[in-house]
């Protein structure tokens, strides 16, 4: 009589195997971390904290802007007027709040901690900033581009040429949806000779200028960033592309005014609480960044409208 | 008295109410969540399509912190300060029951346009567009008066940039291009120069 053979096989090690297993490492999900938060494009005017408002308004004077006219021998001049302005930027809170339990800190295997959660409250900031500049990007009363049909290299320069007629200093920068990008792009394979100036984004480039640089056109830094907002009841996309002076921004924080628990990742302005709730066996991470961002001048920018 | 046990009529029946599903199942928006938001014309702003000559218009964003808004996502003062730089609010109610809808979404409320229609297919979200409608709707607030024509300075300014264009086009042979532009010239010379009404005799 033959022996009995009983092969150990893995299907049959149920209770001293796993059904899966955690790899040691986080990737990230694919999302849009774009951000202009700290571009040179943007006028940061600070901290405005223990200055009295919420609202900062930016003075400005139209200096060299009036020239000296001839004036006949023993005739008088007359007074001529200075032109001014002063926008206002309004600060505001944005926030973001994670509830982690006791249970899911303590099983935790991979990374996703406390500490972890309070560090994931500067990009929440930056993403929420990126929000909030391209909510201005349709502001602009100079426009190109066409309602329904792919962005066009000429349409891009005519943008670029807006800017300098008006006298806008350079350099500029554009941000476009990903789509509008793309059609740029598209529109850039068919054109020949010096106008397919087109300096693609090298992983230097990208890491210093940061996720979202597409590259360089005729000295324009392009960006992509699907917070563009849509145009003309959903059907286009309202990028645009901006001179330094057309956006600014300004910060507060609460730092002298916060008891507690809390922490502000070096660097920034956001600060973030910790809030227990002992009898649910829940931290809450709540991170908080006041800040508001304006158009300050009109022309200084150019909106781009086009096919979504 | 003694209660009755037998056939009960319906009054004083417990009607039921429909059961809600647990939040994880409710059918929410896969989109990105986004303040409320006014449409606002801008004079200088204008588009030609679909053989007309339309108003061009922004979004003022009710986003606390955004040129203005003040913290309690209060519009007067971004409003005021739009209106320093030409633009005009149009108010919702312009439409019967407004232009902008509100939808739950996954991470927070979706403020879309009454032309958009969302569409969850999977776990994505497509947006449908109604064009048509959209085109209606400005030229409706063209014919009453809320955005008022376009100045012929500005219509001669916009022709002029167009011309230009659309020379460059041509002796650049972009032929498509020329003849978008052409077409869009022709649309803003009929709007510059109607055709005149024949009088019946």
């Amino acid at each position: 009589m033959g022996a009995v053979v009983a092969d150990i096989l893995y299907s049959g090690l149920g209770d001293v195997r796993l059904s899966a297993i955690l790899h040691a490492e986080i990737t990230d999900m694919l999302a849009d971390r774009h951000s202009l938060w700290g571009h040179d494009s943007i006028i940061n005017f600070g901290d405005i904290s223990g200055q009295g408002s919420t609202v900062l308004e930016v003075p400005q004077v139209k200096w060299g802007g009036d020239a000296m006219a001839a004036v006949a021998e023993n005739a008088s001049t007359t007074g001529t007027a200075l032109t001014d302005a002063s926008p206002s930027i309004t600060i505001a809170r944005q926030s973001l709040q994670r509830n982690i339990s006791d249970l899911a800190v303590l099983t935790d295997s991979v990374g996703v901690t406390i500490p972890a959660l309070a560090a994931d409250m500067v990009g929440a900031a930056a993403a929420r900033f990126q929000d909030m500049i391209c909510g201005l990007l349709d502001s602009f009363s100079n426009n190109v581009g066409t309602s329904g049909s792919a962005l066009t290299v000429a349409q891009f320069l005519e943008a670029s040429f807006k800017l300098t007629q008006n006298s806008v200093n350079g350099p500029y920068t554009a941000v476009l949806y990903p789509k509008q990008v793309t059609d740029f792009l598209s529109s850039l394979r068919s054109e020949t000779g010096p106008i397919a100036n087109w300096v693609g984004a090298t992983s230097e480039m990208m890491k210093i200028k940061g996720q979202g640089f597409q590259g360089s056109f005729i000295g324009i830094d392009v960006y992509a960033s699907s917070k563009v907002v849509t145009a003309n009841g959903g059907a286009d996309s309202a990028g645009a592309v901006w001179g330094r002076g057309a956006i600014g921004m300004a910060e507060g924080s609460p730092r002298a005014l916060v008891s507690g628990d809390f922490q502000m990742p070096a660097g920034t302005p956001i600060f973030v609480e910790f809030e227990r709730d002992a009898a649910a066996a829940i931290t809450k991470v709540v991170g908080s960044y006041y800040v508001g961002v304006a158009e300050l001048e009109d022309l200084r920018g150019v909106s781009i409208i086009s096919q979504r | 008295m003694a209660h009755n046990f037998g056939k009960t009529s319906m009054d004083g029946a417990i009607v039921g109410a429909p059961p809600t599903q647990p939040t994880q199942q409710q059918t929410v928006l896969n989109h990105p969540p986004s303040a409320r938001w006014w449409y606002q014309h801008h004079p200088a702003r204008w588009y030609v399509t679909d053989g007309c000559l339309l108003p061009l218009l922004g979004k003022l964003v009710g986003e606390p912190g955004v040129n203005g808004v003040t913290k309690n996502a209060d519009i007067g003062p971004a409003q005021l300060a739009a209106s320093r730089r030409g633009w005009t609010l149009i108010p919702w109610s312009v439409v019967d029951g407004g232009y902008v809808r509100a939808f739950q979404g996954r991470r927070g409320t979706v403020h879309l346009s009454i032309f958009e229609t969302p569409k969850i297919v999977g776990n994505r979200t497509i947006i449908k567009h109604d064009h048509a409608g959209y085109r209606q709707f400005l030229k409706d607030l063209l014919n009453s008066g809320v955005i008022p024509p376009i100045d012929p300075d500005i219509l001669d300014g916009l022709i002029e940039d167009k011309r230009n264009s659309y020379q460059s086009a041509v002796s650049e042979n972009r032929s498509e291009a020329a003849a978008v532009l052409l077409d869009e010239i022709a649309v803003m010379e009929s709007v510059k120069n109607p055709p005149k009404k024949r009088v019946k005799k």
